[in-house]
């Protein structure tokens, strides 16, 4: 008998199990040990391995994909800052525009049905807009600048083949009224007149990355578009006016062109400059190019009579006469072989003895001959040279013409050059200066550079950036200036400038016909008619000039062509700068 | 305390005849008996058998075992303590991190759509803009016309007035003319009318 143990296992299969188990292979810890441990390695190399397949050789793919799936798609932005006048209209801001393609190798219905939809909403006839289609397969372009109303009736459409691209085009609303001022923006965005020229930095918004419609969140747009608009100190309203009305005096007296510029002489800030003729920036293709330049700030001109008075302030702060003195006007003087007269001398002859007053009044050249003549040419011609002839006067406007000064030695040496000056012929200069020198006139002796932009605004209207400016230089005493205004003001009152009248405002002015030098440098019988006013003659502020170039007829005159035209302006202008009546 | 084996001779031998003939199923002890044919197997030595060791005055109390757990040493008591403590931070950092993973992606989906949002009212401002400043030339040009029946600027048909001196809002009841000089007591004034007038 088999010798049993008490403690026997008490299930038959487990004693064959063990029976089994007893003949061979029984695993040891340690293997089982091993295998796990080689599974875990080998899982591991695997997925090091999958790893390195990924980052390396599909690295720069997945990358791309990642990037398209994290980048989304924006509308086209705006690249310039929008330009405000002077009560925060807008006179030129960026707008969406659509451009239309057509591939007709995804319509999804007859080419004929497509043009059909097609015509209402872009103006075309339908049979154009076949013949379009089957030019190509795909990318026929059929329209460019498409507003966004136009686009969202297209889109309502539904029709597939159909594709909008946006982009951001210039848009002026305000169309020819300050074109010569605001300059245009061409085809490839690009500004080559006016202030979308010169303030082409100020304008532009600070170029980010994103500027491609790609906008991803790993590189957040840090360099947001800010609010800042470019604001002008021009009164849009004022200009309205200033710009019928000087078309007006144009087609009137057949003129060839005409300008008119009102500025406040306390800080040379230009509240009107109009300018005939003009275009539409929108549509400047259509424009002459002659019409694309400023040119109160680019031409030239001799200015005559209207820069009498200021002769008359340099003698006067010079001392070499009073104002009460008398200077004798024969009406006709001789200058080896030039002759210098009147421009009334054919008819009035000599006028004999002359009161300072009475030479503007008058607008006598021979007077001012001999007034001129106390000075010292040298120091006439330094005078000229402080107030700036012959050089720039700073305004923001490009492409701005320094004006012509005979070189110091022809004037200091000939006789003529003095005299011919002393009455505003034989130099040149733009009408923004003739300007600046009356502003210097109006607000007691300093000479303020004019400009048209006040600076970039946010939207709360604070200042954030200016363009820099010299400050301005005294010139003249304010007592020489008082006293020359009044004479001004006698020029209006009873003299040439009759016709600048306006009840119940005192205005002080003067006239100016000079004649311009033809091709062949000598004078011939074309005009430039000018009148320069300032309001009110008691405490000046505002200096307005009309300049009307080559008016029509023999009678053209600055009191006949171009005073009315002050009148007219000046009288919007006491309403809307609200200068108040004398009464 | 002495040892005492209890042995009962009966039940031992009893007890050896089950066991030396249960082995065999074919052996019946009765039957045996009468066939006279038992073999009796040598003598084999007795295992011992399990007896309860007692004190002889002790045998009626049950003693327990002690029920203290094992006593381990300090470094490992603070080892598990600390095992046990990190695996607590452990769980509470997954959890944050998931927390501030998906706040991350809210985030940025929110971003995502906030700036969309940002580019289309750009895009309305623009437009509305636009179209505001263009129907604001247009009304001018046709006021500006001669048939329009409107009057242009002048001062013959304007009323000029002086700008009134600038106040603080005051008490209706009371006339600031005492408080206006001293500036102070002015700006503590403030307007006690909960509503303007209506003009």
């Amino acid at each position: 008998m088999v010798p049993i143990s008490p403690l026997r296992p008490h299930s038959r299969k487990h004693r064959r199990r063990r029976r089994s188990l007893r003949k061979g292979r029984m695993i040891s810890p340690r293997r089982r040990l091993v295998t796990v441990w080689g599974i875990l390695i080998v899982t591991m190399f695997g997925l090091s391995a999958k790893l390195a397949h990924l980052q390396l050789v599909q690295g720069a793919n997945l990358k791309a994909l990642a990037q398209a799936q994290q980048e989304i798609y924006t509308a086209p932005r705006a690249a310039r800052r929008p330009m405000v006048d002077r009560q925060g209209n807008v006179l030129a801001v960026d707008r969406i525009v659509y451009a239309v393609y057509a591939h007709p190798a995804i319509f999804n219905r007859r080419p004929g049905k497509v043009a059909e939809a097609l015509a209402p909403a872009l103006e075309k006839s339908a049979d154009g807009l076949l013949r379009e289609f089957a030019i190509q397969e795909t990318g026929i372009k059929l329209a460019t600048d498409i507003s966004e109303e136009q686009a969202e009736r297209i889109r309502q459409l539904r029709l597939d083949g159909i594709e909008l691209i946006a982009s951001q085009r210039r848009f002026y609303p305000q169309q020819a009224l300050f074109s010569q001022l605001v300059g245009y923006i061409n085809i490839d965005g690009e500004a080559t007149t006016g202030l979308e020229y010169s303030l082409e930095e100020q304008l532009r918004y600070p170029a980010s990355e994103t500027d491609n419609q790609r906008w991803s969140l790993l590189k957040p747009d840090t360099a947001t578009k800010d609010n800042l608009r470019l604001q002008l100190t021009i009164d849009s309203r004022l200009q309205r006016v200033a710009q019928r009305k000087l078309e007006e005096t144009v087609i009137a007296h057949s003129a060839k062109r005409g300008a008119l510029i009102v500025m406040d002489a306390r800080d040379g800030a230009i509240l009107s400059m109009a300018m005939t003729p003009t275009y539409d920036p929108n549509r400047y293709y259509e424009a002459k190019v002659e019409q694309f330049k400023n040119w109160t700030v680019s031409d030239m001109y001799e200015p005559g009579s209207t820069f009498k008075p200021i002769n008359v302030a340099i003698a006067l702060q010079e001392d070499t006469i009073g104002p009460d003195d008398y200077v004798y006007d024969e009406g006709r003087l001789q200058y080896d072989e030039w002759t210098i007269q009147n421009n009334d001398y054919a008819s009035v002859g000599g006028r004999g003895s002359l009161s300072i007053t009475d030479v503007l009044r008058h607008s006598s050249n021979v007077g001012m001959v001999h007034i001129m003549e106390t000075l010292q040419r040298s120091t006439y011609y330094e005078w000229l040279s402080r107030l700036g002839l012959g050089e720039i006067t700073g305004i923001e406007l490009p492409a701005e013409s320094p004006g012509q000064l005979k070189s110091r030695g022809q004037f200091v040496n000939s006789a003529v050059e003095a005299a011919t000056t002393s009455f505003g012929q034989g130099f040149s200069m733009t009408p923004i200066q003739l300007v600046q020198l009356h502003g210097s006139l109006a607000n007691g002796g300093k000479l303020v550079t004019p400009h048209v932009v006040r600076g970039l605004v946010n939207a709360e209207n604070e200042l954030q950036w200016q363009p820099p400016r010299p400050t301005p230089q005294q010139v003249f005493d304010p007592e020489t200036t008082g006293r020359v205004i009044q004479m001004m003001e006698a020029v209006v009152a009873t003299g040439s400038g009759e016709a600048a009248q306006l009840s119940d405002y005192r205005i002080a002015g003067k006239t100016g016909t000079s004649q311009k030098a033809n091709e062949f440098g000598e004078y011939g019988e074309e005009r430039i008619t000018s009148f320069v006013g300032v309001l009110p003659a008691d405490s000046p502020r505002y200096v307005i000039l009309a300049v009307i170039d080559e008016p029509y007829g023999e009678d053209a005159y600055g009191g006949s062509v171009a005073a009315p035209l002050v009148k007219a302006v000046v009288e919007s202008l006491v309403v809307l700068e609200g200068v108040p009546p004398l009464n | 305390m002495a040892l005492a084996f209890k042995i009962d001779p009966d039940a031992q031998a009893a007890s050896r005849r089950r066991h030396l003939y249960a082995a065999d199923s074919k052996f019946d002890p009765r039957t045996a008996q009468r066939n006279h044919q038992v073999t009796l197997l040598p003598q084999v030595p007795q295992p011992a058998q399990r007896v309860s060791v007692v004190a002889d005055d002790e045998i009626s109390r049950v003693t327990e075992l002690p029920k203290k757990k094992p006593q381990l040493p300090l470094w490992l008591t603070i080892l598990v303590r600390l095992q046990q403590g990190s695996t607590l931070i452990t769980g509470g950092l997954v959890a944050a991190a998931l927390v501030i993973y998906s706040w991350t992606v809210y985030v940025d989906k929110m971003v995502v759509r906030t700036y969309l949002q940002l580019e289309a009212l750009r895009a309305e401002n623009q437009q509305v803009t636009t179209a505001n400043e263009t129907l604001k030339h247009n009304i001018a040009q046709q006021a500006a016309e001669a048939g329009a029946g409107l009057n242009s600027f002048h001062p013959k048909r304007a009323i000029f007035l002086d700008s009134a001196p600038t106040r603080l809002p005051s008490s209706f009841t009371e006339v600031d003319e005492a408080a206006s000089d001293d500036k102070s007591a002015s700006d503590e004034v403030r307007a006690t009318m909960p509503y303007p007038l209506g003009y």
